[in-house]
């Protein structure tokens, strides 16, 4: 309701009506009158009154009507009934229903205001009160919203945990299984291959769950915001001959080739470098488990606009459905393919990936088609030395 | 315990290695399947007195090929233990409820894993008999 106080006077008798209303606008309100009922009910719901006043006994209808449609339009309406002694039955029943007093005839203007002033202090409180009790709802919509939040983190957690138990104990089991049965000398005696290829078996378990919990690391660090961007000017393409060198012993063991192409204008990247050599070593990493052998895979890396650089690596290895396209990024969320796939990493890197390009304010995505190779591009913000 | 067959569901390749050589040492005759549906297709033919059952496959979930086994009369009775990475809370109750006669959880413990094959095995046969 507005600051100013709107008080609607109906009574049938003329003078009664001049005499009230001067006197409210006496005392600063905001009066409009009304000589009848129907008059009143109109006003009333053409806008909302902070006070009604009405003679309870008019020509045309009852005072308790007009009560009754004040109070049902605008329940914070004060509704004064003005009654004679002859009506103060219908009085008290006004007030049974709602009317919040009654003054007898004839009007004292003094406890007119008192009553008036009760009423408007009695409305701010009933303001006040609701608008704290929106303003809880609201908080408690936002706590219960975030309460959401927070059990669905805890939950990721959780099946983090789950999943990383499972790719830690596999590895282990190797370990200690085959590590017993070589130490054991109860069961049948090895020959030497068996002995040398349990060795074998140990010894390349250990170095997957090195890799593993080197990456888990790696992304406990980034997750929980340690690690930052150690950033510097650098050449593209002498990191990237310098990731090529690192990976083609990797890629001989498939005999695929790797080709490196960069788009013209590109100029020295202010980048934290390690962390682009990371991003990628574990695309590429992933594009030559995922592709036959003697295949070729390609980065290209070009200006998408003069302030954003887009890299692809580019295989034409198995494709990714696109429901597991949904969950690649995710920990753990490499798709099994083959009985073995396992073995061939740890599920993170992707994930890594996804994490140092976020934190250098870019994207990553992958376009794939089942049986039609992968394509992995990640966007990286050009920014310049001393700022973006 | 001469010539019980036992079917090894294993997607990885050096824990089903681990578990072959282990259950030969002993006696057994492996079977091996890499993917749930390698597992469907020759259990009905081949009738293992035992299957170690891991619980996740790259083609489904272990415990999925359980409920299979179980509504079907002819593989219904194969005792079936499964074997899981997994060791998380509340697990274990969970391959039981699912049908399995028993549960493992890797890494295994050699002994163990003789000794629970072994009991599971007998304790079948004394039922049967």
């Amino acid at each position: 309701m507005s600051a100013v106080t709107n008080i609607l006077v109906t009574d049938d008798e003329p003078a009664t009506l001049k005499t009230l209303s001067a006197g409210l606008e006496d005392m600063g309100y905001k009066v409009t009158t009304a000589v009848n009922g129907g008059e009143a009910l109109a006003l009333i719901r053409r806008q909302p009154f902070n006070i009604v006043i009405a003679d309870i006994k008019l020509p045309d209808i009852s005072g308790l009507e007009i009560l009754e449609t004040a109070r049902e339009l605008n329940p914070e309406t004060a509704v004064i009934m003005i009654t004679g002694h002859a009506s103060i039955e219908t009085a008290v029943d006004a007030i049974n229903e709602g009317a919040y007093a009654y003054i007898l005839k004839p009007v004292a203007m003094s406890e007119l205001e008192t009553i008036i002033n009760n009423a408007l202090r009695e409305q701010r409180l009933l303001i006040e009160n609701r608008e704290l009790v929106e303003s809880l709802q609201q908080s408690n919509k936002r706590l219960e919203k975030a309460n959401r939040a927070l059990e669905q983190v805890s939950q990721a957690k959780s099946d983090f945990m789950a999943k990383m138990s499972h790719e830690l104990r596999t590895p282990l089991n190797s370990i200690i299984g085959f590590s017993e049965v070589v130490l054991t000398k109860k069961t049948l005696p090895l020959d030497q291959a068996t002995h040398d290829e349990f060795l074998n078996y140990i010894h390349v378990s250990a170095k997957h769950l090195l890799h593993l919990i080197n990456s888990i690391l790696d992304l406990s660090k980034i997750e929980s915001g340690k690690m930052s961007l150690e950033p510097s000017e650098f050449d593209l393409a002498v990191l990237l001959e310098d990731v090529k060198i690192t990976v083609l012993p990797m890629l001989a063991t498939k005999k695929q080739t790797l080709e490196v192409e960069i788009g013209d204008g590109i100029p020295s990247i202010f980048a934290d470098e390690a962390k682009m050599r990371q991003i990628f070593l574990n695309l590429i990493s992933n594009a030559h488990k995922f592709t036959l052998t003697e295949s070729k895979i390609r980065v290209i890396c070009q200006l998408e606009t003069p302030h954003l650089l887009h890299c692809s690596v580019i295989d034409n290895g198995i494709g990714i459905s696109p429901q597991d396209q949904q969950r690649i990024f995710e920990e753990f969320g490499q798709v099994k393919t083959s009985p073995n796939a396992r073995r061939q990493g740890v599920g993170l890197g992707l994930s890594i990936a996804k994490r140092l390009v976020e934190l250098h304010g870019g994207k990553i995505w992958v376009v794939s088609e089942l049986g039609h190779g992968s394509t992995f591009t990640f966007s990286i913000p050009l920014a310049t030395k001393g700022g973006a | 315990m001469p010539n019980k067959k036992i079917l090894l569901v294993e997607d990885d390749f050096m824990n089903m290695r681990l578990a072959q050589h282990i259950l030969e040492v002993e006696g057994y005759t492996v079977l091996k399947a890499a993917t749930a549906q390698g597992a469907l297709e020759q259990i009905e033919s081949t009738l293992p007195d035992l299957i170690l059952m891991d619980a996740q496959l790259p083609d489904m979930d272990g415990m999925t090929v359980v409920r299979i086994l179980r509504e079907n009369a002819i593989t219904r009775d194969i005792t079936i233990l499964a074997l899981t990475a997994c060791a998380m809370k509340g697990d274990r109750e969970r391959m039981l409820h699912m049908g399995c006669d028993g549960h493992i959880s890797k890494p295994i413990d050699v002994q163990d894993f003789i000794d629970t094959v072994r009991r599971l095995l007998s304790s079948k046969t004394e039922t049967k008999k």
